[in-house]
């Protein structure tokens, strides 16, 4: 079955990430082979070779460059033989042509993630001081045409934010209730847990995933 | 249900347009530094949203809400941006900013052939009469 949720986030007071999980899913690859010159415009974006115009046959902007002729792509450098070549000049080359390029959809790597927390708890405090009218708190609920977000906020300043997809209707006002309670269980009662800290515990990993597993049945609504 | 306030911003961020309705509490900057706020929160918002969204590559914000206003985006293909706060229950808000966009490119279009041929440019109460007239016709207006 399709997964609802999509990321799970619980960001300290500082805005720093201390626990995430995400769904498993297949990450979409497309392979073709291409004659000179090559019709997808590639650059480097955060070190890798991107697409940046040309969809076409499920290629997609923001996919990368992941191997060429079964040669595994690391970042932008491609190993052949003894000697390493960045990608996009191997690409421009006509005597490399016909070649075969596989392309990956991208992936939120643990250290965006952490950007990403940062990036939220920075858009969450000045939501809070653009309202127009009094007592407003921070982002709750944000849509794009891709997924929707909602965040809880604690009295103590902890947010659980929860990621589903935009065609979910999930009732994320219980599922978050019930995070922060498994957080108090698990994390706050743990006498070897420091405050802020990412979580570690087996056991609050294991209470996620049961409450993610029966948040899905019930379309979020998780009630003993 | 109210409207409290609408931004528009050209694709560098200077702010084309502003006006409010209901705003019961300032945010406490010099109305540049407020747009400048705006823009960037949007700029960092769709940043975010981007690296999030692994589906596909045409993704745009639609709003986000708080306990007490919802703030709804509508972007053109030219980058012309425009937002909206609203009262968190609104309906029909993206009708309404289309409408708004709607105005704002016969205004601009108006005023780019009168600046051609008169020595007076547009008043700014031009486009401010036709933008208040449609929000104030909108059902989320009071």
């Amino acid at each position: 079955m399709s997964n609802h949720i999509q990321h799970l986030f619980i960001i300290n007071r500082a805005g720093s990430l201390i626990y995430s999980w995400e769904a498993r899913t297949e990450t979409p690859e497309v392979e073709k082979t291409y004659e000179w010159p090559i019709d997808v415009h590639l650059e480097e974006v955060d070190q890798k070779a991107v697409v940046v115009f040309g969809e076409k046959d499920g290629i997609k902007l923001r996919y990368y460059v992941k191997s060429v002729n079964g040669e595994t792509v690391s970042g932008t450098r491609l190993q052949l033989g003894a000697q390493q070549v960045n990608v996009l000049e191997y690409l421009q080359e006509e005597d490399h042509y016909p070649v075969t390029v596989k392309f990956a959809a991208p992936t939120v790597s643990t250290n965006e993630k952490i950007i990403l927390s940062s990036m939220f708890h920075s858009l969450f405090t000045i939501a809070v001081q653009l309202s127009p009218c009094q007592k407003s708190s921070g982002v709750e609920v944000l849509e794009t045409t891709q997924f929707k977000l909602f965040c809880l906020q604690s009295r103590t300043g902890v947010k659980f934010v929860v990621i589903t997809s935009a065609a979910s209707n999930i009732a994320a006002d219980s599922l978050l209730s019930k995070m922060y309670e498994l957080y108090t269980d698990f994390a706050l009662k743990n006498p070897f847990y420091s405050i802020d800290m990412p979580i570690r515990a087996q056991k609050f990993d294991e209470a996620i995933k049961t409450l993610l597993e029966r948040a899905e049945k019930n379309n979020g609504a998780v009630t003993f | 249900m109210t409207i409290y306030n609408v931004y528009i911003f050209d694709r560098e961020g200077q702010c084309l347009y502003y006006d409010e309705w209901f705003r019961t509490k300032q945010s406490g900057l010099a109305p540049i530094q407020e747009y400048k706020l705006v823009f960037g929160m949007m700029l960092s918002m769709k940043s975010f949203v981007d690296r999030l969204a692994t589906n596909d590559s045409n993704q745009t914000v639609n709003y986000y809400k708080t306990s007490a206003y919802k703030m709804t985006f509508l972007e053109s293909a030219t980058s012309i941006k425009i937002m909206l706060n609203t009262d968190p229950n609104a309906t029909g808000i993206r009708d309404l900013l289309h409408k708004i966009y709607q105005t704002w490119t016969e205004t601009a279009n108006s005023a780019a052939k009168l600046e051609l041929f008169a020595s007076n440019p547009p008043n700014e109460n031009f486009l401010k009469n036709r933008v208040r007239d449609i929000v104030m016709k909108h059902p989320a207006y009071v």
